[in-house]
């Protein structure tokens, strides 16, 4: 009965099986063979300036295993290049119904990392014969001036120029009577980004986990358009700021659209009802505005980017107004809410307030001047000790902040209070007191002097204590002498959810830290170009402003030009930046052209000085003025254009790197104070420059241990020199090396010396090595096989190079053996298996393990340990040493592998260095318990004296 | 001559990387080092020669002098051959043989042998734990502290105890596991400094090799 029942269920499996195999056959699905890309259609990318186009296309089956969809690009229909893909994960798919491909912004089209010729991608089979389908695994436009010259035009290239080429590698090229420079195309290299216009054609090309290219898809073409995105600012905030009754000015801020091409024009007053203010943006000269004319304000590009404005406020007549050169608007303080404010963006269209803007900006707000957030005085410093890329913009003192508490209720009632603390490199926290009071008393229950900024205190909280507000006073102290202490407070309130106390905003003269933000802008080395170089929260009291070296130069490519061999880019250069004058000079690359280009501009300066009355201005045009005749006077020499451009490069270096900052404090919601640096005596710019500097001074303790160190070295090699008896202390591992040599000899089996799994620039290595060259020495001596299998091939010709001149030394250079020192392989275990596999097939009787090791360490010595090898080890590797004590006979820890060759060798030169190194241990340890001392007592000057991570 | 040059060459940068430490100018930190870099990355190619050289000397001799298991040569080598054929034919990104290899091969084969660890480290435990004197009693003690600090039932033990096991593990981790973590650094750090002083000066020539 039972064995029936078995046979029915097999013959029921059996039927299903043979089921759906028949369904299988007859089943219609896609396979390899007959799979194909549909709905593949190309758009322009919308609201950009026809700088892009998207691709999207209905993704294959996940059975297909699709590795990667590769898109072909051309300007005609029958020329398509490779360029870019889309890959995905075969074994995960796409989940999506849609696959898109962004092609905008500029990307790679030519380097030299691309073939010297056109190559066809011969995997992808075309689905008419007039399509060709070009390039190689990762590139699709060869390096070919022919073939490139073809896309002239077509994009918009810039080539990426290395500092070194750019100031060197080029030639003077004419074309159309009109001057380039000509760099090589295997110098430089290029990036493209499609056209407003122009149009592209697209294939998507599809292959499977096995790299076999499926049925390209149909071509689909498509233009990019230029339609700027045009978004009016998202928010505007207004408000009259007034001193007692005293209205004092209209302040404006508002919240620029991101990615909106869209600055603002202007700022619009009304005293109408918000439809008919409205109406008047619509206005025409058939339907004329029917409201009171509105008050306009008028932004520049540089107000844009603050997107902040403050429009004073005047007394006449007795009345409070705005005023500008046409016009004046009258402000009732008392009726403020009357005042419609809008704002406009500049394309052409009039953009009124979206309503939810409307309905804040309707109302203009008041506020008092003292609700101001204070002037954000500030100072600009190099960073010290740097390679001179960066400087800091530093507007408040240190601060610190509890950031996190926790509790631990073991044995009474503890708290972890977690603190922060933001300072600079100018000026650093030296230490603050803490006092923490609980709320309703009097006196503080913790008072603290935190001198080593650990990140944390602990304390005991009293034994009433239940949960109460905590009040922290914090009083910091800087290492700047000139600085008073100051002081923060935060309140510590119990959350019954998170179960801790929860640290409130900082506050610092009665003012919440937290109540606004500071933006610091840059001006570059440019007349007007002003960029927001970071907006920060307001218990933050610095940035740091990378302005780094020129590296790469980008420059729009003309044309391709494949009669001179070149790819041609405009010949003009900024050759320097005068901050005070606030005038680039831009000349050309070539000499005589530049000659022609600085008299004329000489002539301009001069034009500007006769127009000028005001003798600051006219001095500062003149001092600009003979900077250019020195140029020109240079130039005169008639200069080669080799010698001209290695002078500008001089210029550029010294004066493209400058810098001036404006910071502002702002609660975003229209309040805010700006501050510049005050300018220099004759009113120019104040402008900074980080410096390259020649000597990290931090590191002064590091090479005056050095320097002793070496003098330590000096004095006692000198001593073993002269018969000094030196006394080393026994190492036992040491000390074994002979007898366990001895003991292979005794059993005629080889040693098995393994140097380590790091290359030869690390250290351990090298003391490995030193170790291998007495071992093998011995093994020499004594006429027993050693063999050295190594991880790194660069180790492995000098460790053979080592052992043979042991053998030679010892006297027996026929019994070396190049062989038996051998490179296995550079990966881990793949290392571990070789070195395991000698260690059974050769039954080594001797192992040494010397040097770096990772996980594999134990692998190799359990495996040595049941073959019944006597294990010496010796490593640096702390992570390592207790695998070698538990599985070896003898380890050397840490210091003792880099004491072991000198041990061994007995040389006075070498026991000298490991006699003074005792000695330098002995000055560490005297500073360790001396600055422990010190430190208990809260001095802290040898602390400081040493760098701390 | 053959020692000589190649120790005055160490000498001359072994000097110019000690400037690096404390030199951080541009033209030190960019210019030179980004030049040097580039070129050590030249000899680069010279050493994998020699070690594939090296390699197949090796196994070729096993194998033609037919020592003790020399098939396992045979299949070094013919992995060397189809995995540096198979990389050069079809190149090495995803979907191609070398990738497969590498995926269905060489990955599983490497988790096994680093699998092997977890029992390695069994027996190694073992054979410390085993209190046969009060040192190893202690680290017998220490460690079974510092296991139970680290699983579940550390935390619900403690839970039940006076004294919370899961402090004296981090206390032993912190403490005394800390100070001699770094005594062992602090003499890791003065070797190395002293071997690099020797080679600086010359003093130390070993890796230098044979030859005068």
């Amino acid at each position: 009965m039972h064995k029936n029942r078995s046979k029915s269920w097999l013959s029921l499996l059996l039927c299903l099986i043979a089921l759906s195999f028949s369904f299988s056959l007859f089943a219609e699905g896609i396979t390899v063979e007959n799979a194909k890309i549909e709905n593949l259609v190309v758009e322009d990318v919308p609201g950009d300036l026809g700088s892009g186009l998207i691709l999207k296309w209905k993704p294959l089956p996940n059975d297909l295993k699709i590795l990667e969809y590769r898109v072909y690009r051309g300007v005609t229909p029958d020329s398509l290049f490779y360029s870019g893909s889309v890959v995905l994960n075969p074994v995960v798919g796409f989940a999506g119904e849609e696959i898109t491909y962004l092609d905008s912004g500029f990307k790679p089209f030519v380097d030299k990392s691309c073939p010297g010729r056109l190559v066809t991608d011969g995997k992808v089979k075309p689905l008419n014969e007039t399509t060709n389908y070009f390039g190689t695994t990762n590139n699709g436009y060869p390096r070919d001036l022919e073939v490139l010259a073809q896309a002239n035009g077509k994009f918009t290239f810039i080539a990426q120029i290395d500092k070194g080429v750019y100031y060197s590698r080029y030639d003077e090229v004419t074309l159309d009577e009109e001057l380039f420079s000509g760099y090589p195309l295997g110098n430089v290299s290029i990036l493209a980004r499609v056209k407003e216009g122009v149009t592209y054609y697209y294939s998507i090309v599809p292959i499977n986990e096995t790299r076999k290219y499926l049925t390209p898809s149909v071509i689909v073409s498509g233009t990019p358009i230029s339609d700027p995105l045009l978004t009016p600012a998202k928010e505007l905030y207004s408000v009259l700021v007034t001193d007692g009754l005293t209205p004092v000015s209209l302040n404006f801020d508002w919240e620029n659209s991101v990615g909106s091409y869209a600055s603002q024009a202007a700022i619009y007053l009304f005293t109408d009802e918000l439809d008919l203010a409205r109406s008047y943006f619509d206005a025409t000269e058939e339907n004329p505005y029917q409201g009171s004319e509105p008050f306009i304000i008028t932004l520049d590009g540089q107000i844009n980017e603050y997107a902040k404005y403050s429009a004073p406020i005047v007394l006449e007549d007795g009345l409070y107004c705005l005023k500008n050169e046409e016009a004046k608007f009258v402000i009732d303080p008392e009726n403020i809410e009357n005042i419609v404010v809008a704002i406009q963006a500049n394309s052409g269209q009039t953009f009124f307030l979206n309503d939810n803007s409307i309905g804040k900006a309707k109302t203009i707000q008041t506020a008092s001047i003292k609700e101001t957030p204070k002037v954000p005085t500030f100072n600009v410093f190099d960073v010290p000790n740097d390679k001179g890329d960066t400087q800091i913009v530093v507007w408040e003192k240190p601060v610190v902040e509890i950031t996190k508490t926790s509790f631990v209720e073991k044995l009474g009632k503890f708290l972890v209070v977690n603190y922060d603390f933001f300072d600079y490199k100018a000026e650093k926290l030296k230490s603050f007191d803490i006092k923490l009071t609980i709320d309703g008393q009097d006196e503080p229950f913790f008072t603290h002097n935190e001198f080593y900024l650990n990140n944390i205190i602990k304390l005991s909280l009293p034994e009433d204590y239940d949960n109460n507000v905590i009040h922290a006073e914090i009083l910091v102290t800087t290492n700047n002498p000139e600085t008073e202490p100051y002081t923060f407070y935060q309140t510590l309130k119990f959350d019954k959810i998170l179960k801790a106390l929860i640290p409130s905003a900082i506050t610092k003269e009665d003012i919440n830290l937290n109540s606004f933000n500071y933006e610091v802008y840059a001006k570059e080395a440019s007349p007007n170009f002003v960029t927001v170089a970071a907006k920060v929260v307001g218990k933050m009291n610095n940035y740091s402003d990378v302005i780094s070296y020129e590296r790469y130069i980008y420059e729009s490519v003309v044309a391709f030009d494949a009669e001179s061999g070149k790819v041609l880019t405009p010949d003009g250069i900024q050759v320097w930046y005068d901050a005070r004058a606030e005038k680039a000079l831009y000349l050309s690359k070539f000499a005589s052209k530049s000659k022609e280009l600085l008299a004329a501009e000489i002539e301009n300066v001069k034009a500007e000085i006769a127009a000028t009355t005001a003798q600051n201005e006219m001095k500062i045009l003149e001092e600009y003025q003979a900077n250019l005749v020195s140029l020109q006077t240079e130039l005169d020499k008639n200069i080669s254009d080799n010698n001209w451009i290695k002078l500008v490069r001089k210029y550029r270096d010294s004066s493209l790197r400058q810098k001036s900052y404006k910071v502002f404090t702002t609660n975003n919601k229209g309040l805010f104070s700006s501050y510049e640096l005050p300018k220099n005596d004759d009113g120019t710019f104040q402008y900074f420059t980080p410096i390259s500097n020649q000597f990290d001074h931090e590191k002064w303790a590091g090479l005056v241990a050095s320097v002793i160190f070496a003098i330590l070295v000096g004095v006692y090699v000198n001593l073993a020199k002269k018969g000094v008896d030196l006394y080393i202390r026994p190492i036992a591992g040491i000390q074994e090396i002979d007898n366990a040599i001895g003991r292979a000899t005794e059993m005629g089996r080889p040693i098995l010396f393994v140097p380590g799994m790091s290359s030869i620039s690390v250290v351990a290595t090298l003391a490995a090595l030193s170790i291998l060259g007495k071992v093998a020495k011995k093994a020499a001596e004594y006429d027993t096989r050693i063999l050295v299998p190594t991880r790194d091939y660069i180790l492995m010709p000098i460790a053979q190079e080592i052992v043979k001149e042991a053998h030679i030394e010892a006297g027996r250079p026929d019994t070396f053996d190049k062989n038996s020192v051998f490179f296995v392989t550079t990966d881990q275990f793949a290392y571990v298996a070789g070195v395991n596999g000698i260690m059974i097939r050769e039954k080594t009787a001797t192992n040494f393990y010397m040097g770096s090791y990772f996980a594999e360490s134990l692998l190799m010595t359990e495996t040595g340990n049941i073959t019944g090898a006597i294990q010496i080890a010796g490593t640096d590797s702390v992570t390592q040493i207790p695998f070698f004590i538990t599985t070896c006979d003898y380890t050397l820890i840490g210091e003792e592998l880099y004491a072991a060759s000198a041990y061994m060798s007995k040389e006075p030169m070498i026991l000298g260095t490991l006699k003074a190194q005792d000695y330098f241990k002995f000055i560490i340890l005297f500073f360790i318990i001396v600055g422990t001392i010190l430190s208990t007592a809260k001095i802290t000057f040898l602390l400081d004296i040493f760098p701390q991570k | 001559m053959k020692k000589n040059i190649p120790l005055a060459i160490v000498i001359i940068l072994g000097f110019i990387f000690v400037g690096w430490t404390f030199i951080p100018a541009k033209w030190m930190q960019d210019d030179f080092y980004t030049a040097f870099i580039e070129f050590t990355k030249t000899m680069s190619p010279f050493a994998v020669v020699l070690g594939i050289y090296s390699l197949v000397s090796m196994h070729y001799s096993r194998i033609r002098m037919k020592a003790p298991k020399w098939g396992y040569s045979f299949v070094t080598i013919i992995g060397l051959v189809v995995t540096a054929t198979v990389g050069f034919v079809y190149g090495t990104q995803s979907g191609t043989p070398a990738q497969w290899i590498f995926r269905n091969m060489m990955m599983p084969i490497s988790a096994t042998m680093f699998s092997l660890l977890a029992f390695y480290m069994a027996t190694a435990a073992y054979k410390s734990f085993r209190a046969r004197s009060v040192e190893a009693t202690v680290l017998l003690v220490a460690a079974i502290i510092i296991m139970l600090g680290q699983v579940p039932l550390g935390m619900a033990i403690s839970k039940t105890w006076p004294i919370n096991i899961l402090d004296i593990s981090q206390w032993i981790m912190d403490v005394p596991n800390l100070a001699s973590k770094r005594g062992i650094l602090l003499g890791v750090g003065l070797g190395s400094v002293a071997t690099s002083l020797k080679i600086l000066l010359g003093i130390e020539r070993t890796y230098l090799g044979g030859g005068d």
